[in-house]
């Protein structure tokens, strides 16, 4: 989902009622963006079933904490930055475990799901900075500094991430 | 030359000002390798691209609690609890001013025991706990009802999964035997 499309006010705009006690309305912000922030975890982890839990689980926290949410404009970052923080926890709990290798890639003309398990295999194999960087970028249309305030990183360093990511990628996948 | 392949993330993802657009036209116009990596970046975000976009497997919608409505035991509760204190009041003050006047013989005013004060607060925090206790009961009820169901839809995914491979892998014998019988009774062959 390209960010630039949605609107900011809606978003508030349902805040606004969430937080004047329309819990309700809350559904509106999760089918809003539970279809970016899926994707996102779901290439950031590599695993559908967990992905979901986790979107779930980041929705969930983000209600908890929506009266926490200072400037109620930069509710999409703030929602990707608690994303971002569920990833990362999992992933930290994850290290050491060893996954199954997909089906290996036949390189030449690839069919659309083949195309999409070769990129979320090579994004595999990226550090998760860069990895992060490179989903939020190509397939979330973030812009640097929004990138910046998830990563909590300058845009100098969230490009460098960009950079490299790019330049793995293109080896694994060309 | 100063090579400005520190803006070419900024030029594909078109988040260069109109001046630095320029600029970097300009440049790429002119220099063989930063155009050269400007086309491998675009390449590569071709391929990232051609991934289709990944959809969740179901829609997340919570279901928010209503603010509470007093239980059925809080309910029942609160006038028991009440009609407790009163009668505890009465006990309390009754019998004793009863005591107080027979100990007047006895003893001297000052060492008249006060009357015991009824402590509303314990009876509210019994009624508390008893509710909360009801509360807990209802929420792991309803916690394991919940696990039967995700453990029931699992399974039913499970199953679909199973029926869909099958069907796959029937298709796919089908053709097999489709192209196999065409190629017995083409004549030309």
């Amino acid at each position: 989902m390209k960010l630039g499309r949605l609107k900011p006010i809606d978003d508030r705009k349902v805040i606004e009622r969430v937080l004047g006690g329309d819990t309700e309305a809350f559904n509106l912000l999760v089918r809003q963006w539970e279809k970016p922030i899926y994707s996102f975890i779901v290439r950031m982890i590599g695993d559908r079933d967990e992905a979901m839990d986790l979107c779930q689980d980041a929705f969930m926290k983000a209600y908890r904490e929506l009266g926490t949410l200072k400037d109620l404009d930069r509710f999409s970052s703030w929602l990707y930055r608690i994303a971002h923080n569920a990833c990362f926890s999992k992933l930290r709990k994850d290290q050491g475990k060893t996954f199954v290798e997909l089906e290996p890639d036949s390189h030449g003309s690839r069919t659309p799901i083949e195309s999409r398990l070769a990129v979320e295999k090579a994004l595999q194999h990226l550090p998760e900075d860069q990895r992060e960087v490179v989903v939020l970028k190509v397939f979330q249309s973030l812009k640097f500094e929004e990138i910046a305030a998830i990563q909590d990183a300058p845009v100098s360093t969230v490009k460098s991430r960009l950079y490299m990511g790019f330049e793995k990628l293109r080896s694994i996948l060309s | 030359m100063t090579h400005i392949t520190d803006k070419i993330a900024d030029f594909v993802f078109q988040e260069l000002s109109a001046r630095d657009l320029s600029d970097f036209k300009e440049h790429v116009g002119a220099c063989s390798t930063c155009r050269k990596q400007v086309e491998e970046f675009q390449r590569t975000l071709s391929m990232l691209k051609a991934s289709p976009e990944i959809e969740p497997p179901r829609s997340i919608c919570f279901e928010f609690e209503k603010p509470r409505t007093p239980s059925w035991l809080w309910r029942w509760m609160a006038p028991m609890a009440a009609s407790a204190a009163v009668a505890l009041a009465v006990v309390s003050f009754a019998p004793r001013q009863v005591q107080i006047v027979e100990r007047v013989v006895d003893r001297p005013v000052t060492q008249q025991p006060a009357a015991q004060p009824i402590d509303y607060q314990r009876i509210v925090n019994d009624v508390r706990a008893a509710e909360q206790a009801w509360l807990e009961n209802e929420l792991k009820t309803r916690d394991a009802s919940q696990s039967k169901d995700v453990l029931r839809l699992r399974g039913e995914l499970q199953a679909l999964d199973f029926y869909q491979r099958s069907l796959q892998r029937e298709t796919w014998e089908n053709a097999r035997d489709v192209q196999l019988l065409a190629a017995k009774t083409d004549p030309g062959k």
